[in-house]
C-alpha cells in the first residue's frame, strides 16, 4: 500500500476528516528525510577522530613540541571550549535544557574530555597531587558532576560516573564491568556493592526530588549492573555462603523489578530477568554437580532443567510484555 | 508465499502510519482511536527489549533439545549427526509455522530464533551429508534462504541469499579459470546493479511492510557489493589468490579500478542528496572511508594520526556545512526528530552510555583500595 493511500483509504470509510486526509497527504508529498541522527554520529566520530589523531600526534613528537606547550594547548582548547558553553548555554532549570545548537553537546563533551586529559597529564608529568592519588581522580570528577549538571548532558554524567567508580578503585565503563575488575577482592566486591546500592538511591532521589529526573536512567542502570554483577561476582566468591548472596541478588532483582514495571522500562525489566536466570541455574547446576555417584544421569536433568526453565521464562517475560503494554 | 496474513499486515502498516501521524499532531486523538479499534493488527509484537530476552531464551531451549537428541545418540553420532541435523532443523521450523499461526507471533524473538537456527540446521545438516563443494553450499545456501526469507520475509536471510548467489557466480568464475575470473567483477557488478534495481522496481510497487524492510536492507547490500566488485583492493588481493594467477595480475588495467575505488561512493552521496535517498547517502559516506582505507593501504600519503585527525575535522566541517544546508526547507532535508517519543529517548540514553565508554579515562584501578596505592591513570584515550 502507498503513503498517501492509506489515508485516502481511511477518508473513504469516513474514519477521518477531509481536512486530517489533506494534511497527512501534504505531510506526505512534503516530507523532508530527516538527517538529525547522521548529524549527531558523524559529530560525535569527528570529534573522537580530530582528539585522538591529535593526541597521538602530540604523543609521537613529544621531545620536539615540549610539555608545558602541550599542556598550554591542552588547557586552551578545554577552556575555550568551556568559555563557549557557558556562553551560549540556555538558563539552569532543574528540568531538562535542550542543547541551544547541534553542537553545544560535543564542544561540551570535547570541554570534558581534554579537561580530564588535563588532570592526568599534569597529574603524570608533574605529580601535582603528590601521592594523594584519590584527589586526581576526585578533582575532575566533581568538575564533571558539575558540568553535567549545569550544562545538562547525559554523555558528561555517564563520563562523571565513570570518574567516580576509578575513585572507588572500579572500572564500571559499561563493557569493561566484568572483565578490568578482580572481584576475587572481597573489599572491592563490597565497594561496588555500595557503590552501586549509592548510584540507585541518587537515581531514586533525582526522580522524587524532580532534580533532572531525566538523569534517573543514567544512574539506576550503572546502579544496577553494578550490584547485579557484584552479587553474582560474590556467589562465586563466597562458595559457601553462594546460597545466601542468591537470595539477596533474588531479593534486589524483584525490588527492581517491581520499580521497572511501576515506571514501565522493558529494558530494565529484561536486565533483572536475565540476571535472576543466570544466578538461579548457576545454583541448580552447582546442586546437580554435587550429587556425584549419579554420572550421565545428572548431566540429563541439567539439559532438562534448562529445557523446562528456559521455557518458563519465556512464558514469564510473554506475560510480563502483557502487563507492561496494559499500563 | 508469506507466513503471514496480508490483510494484517495492511492494517499493522495503517496503525503505524496513523500512530505516526498521531505522534507528529496530524489526526486528533478521536480519530486515531477509531481507525486503531478498526485497524487493530492481531500480531504479537513485543518490545524490543522483551524481543531481544525471548530471542536469547529460544535460543537456550533449543540448544539444550538439541543437546539432548546428541546425548542419546551419543554412541552413533557421526553417522547420525547429518540426519539428526536436518530432522531437528525442520522440526524447529514447523514450531516456527505453529507460533506464527497458532500465537501470531510477528518479531517476537521466539520466531526470530526458531527461523535462524532451523535453515541453519537444514542448510548445515544437508551440506554435512551432501559433501557438496563451494559451489554446491552456495547454491544449497541460496535456495533454503531463498525460500525462508521469503516466507517469513527476513533481513538477514535475505541480504545472506543475495550474498549467496554472488559467492555461486564467483566459484563458477573460478572453476572456469581465465576470461571467467577476467570477467568476474564485471559480472557481479551487473548482478549487484540488477538486485538493486529490481529492488528498487519492487519498493516502488509499495508490497507489504515486510517486504519493504527486505527490500532496502537489499538495496544497501546491492550497493556494497556493487562497490566491493570493483574497489582496487578486493580486486587485486583476490585476484592474486587465485590458481595461476601471478603476484600483480589485475583483470584490465588498474587505472580502472582505481577510478571506481574513488568514484562510486562519491556518486553515491552525490545521488542520494539530489534524489533525497537516505540510504544510499549514508552507504556513500561510509564507501567514503573505505576509499581513504583503500589508497592507505597501497601508498602511506601520511601517518595514520594525521589522517585521523585530518578526518575528523573534514567531518566536523561537513557537518557544518549539512546544519547549514538543511535550513533551506527546498532541499528536503530537515534536523528535526522524526522518531516516536520513545524510540528518541531511547537512543540518547544508548548514546551516552557510548560516550562514557569511549570517552572516559581508563584510570587503572589497582588492587588495594584504601591503601591508597592506585596509580592515577597513565595516558587517557585521547593523550
Amino acid at each position: 500500500m502507498q503513503p498517501t493511500s492509506v489515508f485516502d483509504r481511511l477518508l473513504e470509510e469516513g474514519l477521518i476528516s477531509p481536512d486530517s486526509h489533506q494534511k497527512n497527504v501534504a505531510a506526505i508529498t512534503n516530507d523532508r528525510v530527516s538527517i538529525h541522527w547522521d548529524i549527531k554520529t558523524n559529530l560525535y566520530l569527528g570529534v573522537s577522530l580530530l582528539s585522538a589523531g591529535l593526541g597521538t600526534l602530540v604523543y609521537k613528537n613529544i621531545d620536539t613540541i615540549g610539555h608545558q606547550v602541550i599542556l598550554l594547548v591542552i588547557a586552551l582548547i578545554s577552556m575555550g571550549s568551556f568559555y563557549y558553553c557557558t556562553s551560549n548555554k540556555l538558563p539552569f532549570s532543574t528540568a531538562k535544557v535542550a542543547a541551544p545548537h547541534p553542537f553545544f553537546d560535543y564542544i561540551l563533551l570535547l570541554a570534558c574530555s581534554t579537561f580530564v586529559s588535563f588532570i592526568v597529564y599534569l597529574q603524570f608529568q608533574y605529580n601535582v597531587f603528590g601521592n594523594r592519588y584519590g584527589l586526581a581522580t576526585f578533582f575532575p570528577m566533581l568538575v564533571l558532576f558539575f558540568s553535567a549538571y549545569y550544562f545538562d548532558h547525559l554523555g558528561v554524567l555517564s563520563m562523571a560516573i565513570v570518574a567516580l567508580g576509578a575513585w572507588a578503585g572500579l572500572t564500571i565503563t559499561p563493557l569493561h564491568l566484568i572483565d578490568s575488575n578482580d572481584f576475587n577482592q572481597s573489599s572491592l566486591l563490597f565497594t561496588a556493592m555500595a557503590l552501586g546500592a549509592l548510584l540507585v538511591i541518587i537515581g531514586w532521589f533525582a526522580r522524587r526530588q524532580q532534580m533532572k529526573a531525566h538523569f534517573e536512567f543514567t544512574y539506576s542502570n550503572f546502579g544496577i549492573h553494578l550490584l547485579m554483577v557484584s552479587c553474582i561476582a560474590a556467589m562465586f566468591h563466597f562458595d559457601a555462603a553462594s546460597l545466601f548472596w542468591c537470595l539477596v541478588l533474588l531479593v534486589l532483582a524483584y525490588l527492581f523489578y517491581r520499580k521497572a514495571i511501576h515506571d514501565t522500562s522493558f529494558y530494565i525489566v529484561l536486565v533483572i530477568i536475565l540476571y535472576a536466570y543466570f544466578a538461579i541455574s548457576y545454583v541448580v547446576v552447582r546442586m546437580l554437580g554435587k550429587v556425584s555417584d549419579a554420572g550421565i544421569g545428572m548431566v540429563y536433568l541439567g539439559f532438562i532443567y534448562f529445557i523446562v526453565s528456559a521455557i518458563m521464562m519465556v512464558l514469564f517475560l510473554i506475560n510480563t510484555n502483557k502487563k507492561l503494554k496494559a499500563i | 508465499m508469506i507466513a503471514y496474513a496480508p490483510s494484517q499486515l495492511d492494517n499493522l502498516q495503517v496503525s503505524e502510519a496513523v500512530q505516526k501521524a498521531c505522534y507528529k499532531k496530524q489526526l486528533s486523538h478521536a480519530e486515531q482511536e477509531a481507525i486503531l479499534q478498526r485497524y487493530a493488527s492481531w500480531f504479537y509484537s513485543p518490545n524490543f527489549f522483551i524481543r531481544i530476552g525471548l530471542f536469547l531464551l529460544t535460543c537456550v531451549v533449543l540448544f539444550f533439545f538439541f543437546g539432548l537428541l546428541v546425548l542419546i545418540f551419543l554412541s552413533v553420532i557421526d553417522k547420525a549427526i547429518g540426519g539428526m541435523s536436518i530432522f531437528f532443523g525442520l522440526i524447529a521450523w514447523a514450531c516456527l509455522e505453529f507460533v506464527i499461526k497458532n500465537n501470531r507471533h510477528l518479531q517476537s524473538g521466539v520466531d526470530d530464533a526458531l527461523l535462524w537456527i532451523a535453515v541453519a540446521l537444514v542448510t548445515g545438516g544437508s551440506s554435512y551429508l551432501i559433501g557438496a563443494g563451494p559451489i554446491g553450499n552456495s547454491l544449497l545456501v541460496f535456495f533454503i534462504t531463498l525460500m525462508a526469507g521469503v516466507r517469513f520475509a527476513d533481513r538477514m536471510l535475505s541480504t545472506i541469499s543475495f550474498l549467496a548467489l554472488v559467492a555461486i557466480l564467483f566459484y563458477i568464475g573460478v572453476k572456469i579459470g581465465g576470461w571467467g575470473t577476467l570477467m568476474l567483477p564485471f559480472v557481479i557488478m551487473v548482478l549487484s546493479a540488477g538486485v538493486y534495481f529490481w529492488s528498487r522496481y519492487q519498493l516502488a510497487r509499495f508490497p507489504n511492510i515486510l517486504y519493504q524492510k527486505c527490500l532496502n536492507v537489499l538495496c544497501v547490500a546491492a550497493l556494497v557489493v556493487f562497490y566491493g566488485a570493483g574497489n582496487y583492493y578486493i580486486v587485486r588481493e583476490l585476484s592474486s589468490q587465485l590458481p595461476g594467477a601471478g603476484n600483480s595480475s589485475m583483470p584490465v588495467a588498474s587505472w580502472i579500478w582505481w577510478l571506481f575505488t574513488g568514484l562510486i561512493p562519491l556518486a553515491y552521496v552525490m545521488r542520494g542528496i539530489l534524489s533525497r535517498d537516505i540510504l544510499l547517502l549514508r552507504t556513500g559516506i561510509v564507501l567514503v572511508a573505505v576509499i581513504i582505507f583503500t589508497v592507505r593501504y597501497y601508498i602511506a600519503f601520511a601517518d595514520i594520526e594525521i589522517i585521523m585527525a585530518a578526518a575528523g575535522a573534514f567531518m566536523l566541517i561537513a557537518v557544518y556545512l549539512a546544519t547549514r544546508f538543511v535550513k533551506w526547507p527546498r532541499r528536503g532535508f530537515t534536523n528535526e526528530v522524526d522518531d516516536f517519543g520513545e524510540e528518541e529517548k531511547g537512543k540518547r540514553q544508548v548514546e551516552s552510555l557510548l560516550q562514557a565508554e569511549t570517552l572516559s579515562a581508563p584510570p587503572a584501578p589497582v588492587p588495594g583500595f584504601g591503601g591508597g596505592s592506585f596509580g592515577g591513570g597513565g595516558a587517557s584515550s585521547e593523550f
